[in-house]
């Protein structure tokens, strides 16, 4: 008698991979497609929990690229005014279609008609990413021409990375009924005001996603053919739905969909991989530790875990590197002085 | 360095343990509500010269009227029944009755005393339509909402804390017994209140409510509330635990050295305990 | 009813707590190898009156042969250093030293003594880069396959409690000293592998060790095992942290009152103290 599970690996049984691995131990990649050195150029964009992966790359020593890196502004005012938060500042690209849609800006001439929407305080913001610049611009052409600038910095950061790293995070956005521009934010919240006649409302399927994203993937490739794409999806829940029913059931239709697109992007492009960050902050095995109190925010030890996962996997290391953070083990048999600890701290339990 | 005074319930350790696990160089003394009071006259003595006195509001002016001092604060302890809304306290003879789990008594064992049932029939009573009848899976709403206004009171918001503690696991061993990490939350809010950064550590005093009576959250309670329930009653200043028939037993063993003498549940329970009589009457068993 | 007795190390009054609230089939009396030692003569006579008596493995070198007595289990003790990855022994004259955290020393601070740091210096040597250099991040897996195979010798599978321990915190004080949990686990897993089972019920005793020093698990450390950690420390027999400036400080003045040469790590904690010691002076260079 034989079926076909006899023999498959350890990594593909719950019981030994996940039940009976401590918490902080589990780590769901396998067989990456690639490996990053400290040489590799890597480049980011997307939602919200792609900065995350943006300051631990960072941190840990790799080559980010900073195609608008704020050279001369003080550290400071570089953080309030979000310049390192991405590789450009595009702020969140939350869904497939604004990524298309910024790079046919870049290359392809695209012209979207809103170009400067007006704040309640009367200054200007970028409809593409409304929050990046906190004091605004006073005319609406200050707003394109910083958006001119902007454009040309983003040209690097799809020409010249080796890695691209994309954090998928919403299906749902809002989109102007005139020429299709999909935005950030919904007209209104931060910036601009919500007219039904001129916007609207969409919530992509997967059809929509695998389009938007395939046609991305080999546009890039065709300007920049070494690059290679790391998809992660955005363990971040949705903070409104604008679909008439419970946030957390959009949040699961809008992560699915994510999910399953980026899988469809694996199995067609060998140069993308899917890197599981979505599943080591949302599995069941971690029951909700890495997030903060709201459930929403995922914390500091969580993204942690993720990156743990990602460094062992991917970053190709020297060997002697590994070879020196090992420590001498103590003897085996202790001296019992070792074990019984001392009489005058045994003296503070005793009833 | 600054000394503190802490005078409250049998909270009193566990909030001065915190404090001194959270606060550096603040010297505190503590002194649960009894022992000040038998030491009043010294405490007159020294009570200005504390930094700071944290009273319980419940104590002010049973002893002593602490309102004129000035560096008064006053931080509540948690009473909350909705785990527990099987129990009261009961008087008899004037005096508060010890039940085999201290003040804890049980509702529907003292009902069911009354009413002439063994400890069989009074075992079975314990189940989810009888606690339906008697309303005990109601207490949540009404009990969050006094509890939060009580802290509220006292300018310490704890309602974020409340849904943690709250969370897969209950965090009352009775009805005004927490255990030690709710009094260690509540201990870095109030220092957070103060303006003092609360120490930078995980560590929580060891639980001493344990050492007292733990009251079981029954299972089908529990279940209401997204945590483990039990049978099994700890009795106070040991560490032995007792089944529901025990408790029975050892209950009516001490209401029968009682009769015929009248005793009742504590006169806030009475509306209670008279639904619970009622709801036993209707009861099939 | 059976009567148990109970010898070990200070685990003893955390493992018993935890046994008495697990089980009510037998009686259970408990001493530590302290007073075992002390009244050897008194406990030769008593200790075969026992139906079990229980011991922890590591107090067999005291001067009696337990295999005269006719029930003995043994279980051991929680150690476990993956989380105290810097800690040392240290003695200068056949005699172990003493300081601000008792018998525990750290030896990051005790080398950079050594090398002549000043407090300062010596607190930017606890940081990732420093830590990882001296294999302070890497002492799980083989700390864990340790410490299950030591309880498996015994035949106890400790294994899933385990895996519960760590889920977002730290369960040890220091090396040898667990938290309430996992100490209550161990009696769980004890009562069932001899075909007793516990009682129902989630209760877990005081936590007595916290009483005892409190090391902390420096964030750096922490965050690879999925917590936050801190890096302020508990001392002996009161609710007191220090910050690792004050405990750096104050364990200079207490090796300063030796020559130069005077202390050493003990034999046990030699080839990882020298270890330390080079990792400090390649960080220097």
């Amino acid at each position: 008698m034989t079926n076909p599970y006899v023999g498959i690996k350890d990594y593909q049984l719950w019981r030994r991979s996940v039940a009976r691995v401590e918490t902080h131990l589990f780590d769901p990649v396998e067989n990456p497609r690639y490996k990053i050195d400290s040489a590799m150029k890597i480049a980011t964009a997307g939602s919200c929990f792609a900065q995350h992966i943006s300051r631990q790359m960072q941190r840990i020593g790799f080559h980010y690229l900073i195609a608008e890196s704020g050279e001369e502004l003080t550290a400071q005012e570089r953080s309030r005014r979000n310049f390192g938060v991405f590789s450009a500042r595009y702020g969140n690209l939350y869904t497939a279609r604004q990524l298309l849609q910024l790079f046919e800006e870049v290359f392809e001439g695209r012209t979207p008609l809103d170009t400067a929407w007006q704040r309640k305080d009367g200054k200007f913001v970028d409809p593409f990413r409304p929050l990046i610049e906190p004091d605004g611009y006073e005319t609406e052409e200050a707003v394109r021409e910083a958006r001119r600038s902007h454009l040309a910095s983003v040209k690097s950061v799809f020409l010249e990375p080796d890695i691209f790293v994309f954090t998928l995070g919403l299906t749902e956005a809002w989109r102007s009924k005139s020429d299709g521009s999909v935005f950030p934010l919904a007209p209104g919240v931060s910036a601009g005001s919500y007219d039904p006649e001129k916007y609207e409302f969409i919530n992509f399927n997967v059809s929509d996603v695998d389009k938007d994203m395939t046609l991305f993937l080999e546009k890039l490739k065709a300007v920049n053919p070494r690059v290679k794409v790391m998809l992660t999806v955005s363990p971040v829940p949705l903070v409104a739905t604008y679909e008439d029913r419970s946030v957390l059931v959009s949040t699961t239709y809008s992560k699915s969909v994510l999910r399953v697109v980026a899988e469809q992007m694996l199995a067609r492009f060998d140069w993308v991989d899917y890197f599981p960050s979505y599943e080591i902050i949302t599995g069941s095995y971690a029951g909700g530790l890495y997030y903060e109190d709201d459930y929403r925010e995922v914390n500091s030890i969580g993204v942690a875990h993720a990156m743990r996962c990602f460094v062992k996997n991917y970053v190709s290391r020297p060997v002697e590197d590994e070879i020196a953070t090992t420590m001498p083990p103590l003897p085996e048999t202790p001296p019992q002085s070792g074990v019984i600890c001392d009489e005058r701290e045994i003296e503070m339990m005793r009833p | 360095m600054d000394n503190w005074l802490l005078v409250s319930n049998c909270n009193t350790f566990g909030l001065a343990n915190s404090l001194r696990l959270l606060t550096n160089g603040i010297k505190i003394d503590h002194a649960d509500y009894w022992s000040f009071r038998s030491k009043l006259d010294e405490y007159k003595q020294t009570l200005p010269q504390y930094a700071k006195v944290i009273i319980h509001p419940d104590i002010n002016g049973l002893a002593y009227d602490f309102s004129a001092l000035e560096n008064l604060s006053k931080i509540p302890s948690i009473k909350f029944d909705a785990y527990h809304p099987d129990l009261c306290t009961v008087v008899a003879q004037g005096a508060m009755l010890d039940s085999p789990l201290g003040p804890f008594h049980s509702m529907i064992v003292l009902a069911a005393y009354q009413a002439g049932y063994d400890v069989r029939t009074t075992c079975s009573f314990f189940r989810r339509d009888v606690f339906e009848r008697c309303g005990y899976f109601g207490r949540w709403d009404i009990e969050r909402d006094q509890l939060l206004k009580t802290f509220a009171d006292q300018g310490l918001d704890i309602s974020s804390r409340f849904r943690i503690w709250s969370r897969g696991d209950c965090f009352m061993y009775g009805i005004n017994h927490s255990k030690a990490r709710p009094i260690h939350d509540i201990a870095q809010l109030y220092l957070e209140k103060c303006g003092i950064e609360p120490n930078d550590t995980d560590l929580v005093p060891s639980d001493v409510m344990t050492a007292g009576a733990c009251y079981p959250v029954y299972p089908e309670i529990a279940e209401v509330f997204g945590v483990k329930g039990s049978y099994m009653f700890k009795v106070p200043q040991e560490y032995r635990q007792i089944s529901l028939e025990q408790f029975v037993e050892q209950s009516f063993g001490i209401y029968s050295k009682l009769a015929p003498d009248p005793f009742l549940p504590e006169v806030h329970y009475t509306n209670r305990h008279n639904l619970v009589k009622s709801a036993l009457m209707e009861t099939q068993h | 009813m059976e009567k148990w007795l109970l010898i070990s190390n200070c685990n003893t009054y955390g493992l018993a707590n935890s046994l008495k609230l697990l089980s009510n089939s037998f009686s259970l009396d408990c001493f530590d190898v302290f007073e075992l030692m002390k009244n050897m003569e008194t406990y030769k006579e008593t200790m075969p009156g026992y139906d079990r008596v229980i011991i922890n493995p590591a107090i067999q070198f005291v001067e009696y042969d337990f295999t005269l007595l006719e029930n003995v289990s043994r279980i051991p003790g929680i150690d476990f250093d993956a989380y105290h990855p810097d800690l040392c022994y240290l003695f200068a004259d056949g005699q172990r030293i003493y300081g601000p955290t008792a018998g525990y020393h750290s030896m990051l601070v005790f080398a950079a003594f050594e090398a002549g740091y000043s407090v300062e210096k010596t607190q930017r040597l606890f940081r990732r880069e420093i830590f990882e250099h001296c294999g302070f991040l890497s002492r799980w897996e083989s700390e864990r396959d340790r410490l299950m195979k030591v309880f498996s010798f015994f035949n106890l599978d400790i294994s899933a409690p385990f895996r519960s321990w760590s889920r977002g915190e730290s369960f040890m004080y220091g090396l040898g000293h667990p938290k309430a949990r996992p100490i209550h686990d161990v009696a769980k897993v004890f009562l069932e592998s001899i075909g007793m089972e516990p009682n129902k019920s989630d209760l877990v005793p005081h936590d007595t060790l916290i009483d005892g020093i409190c090391l902390p698990v420096y964030p750096e450390i922490a965050e690879t095992f999925g917590f936050r950690g801190s890096r302020m420390f508990k001392v002996l027999g009161e609710y007191r942290l220090m910050s690792l400036e004050e405990f750096t400080q104050k364990s200079f003045e207490v090796y300063s009152q030796w020559a130069p040469g005077e202390i050493a790590a003990e034999y046990f904690f030699a080839d990882r103290y020298n270890h330390v010691k080079n990792v400090i002076a390649e960080a220097d260079k």
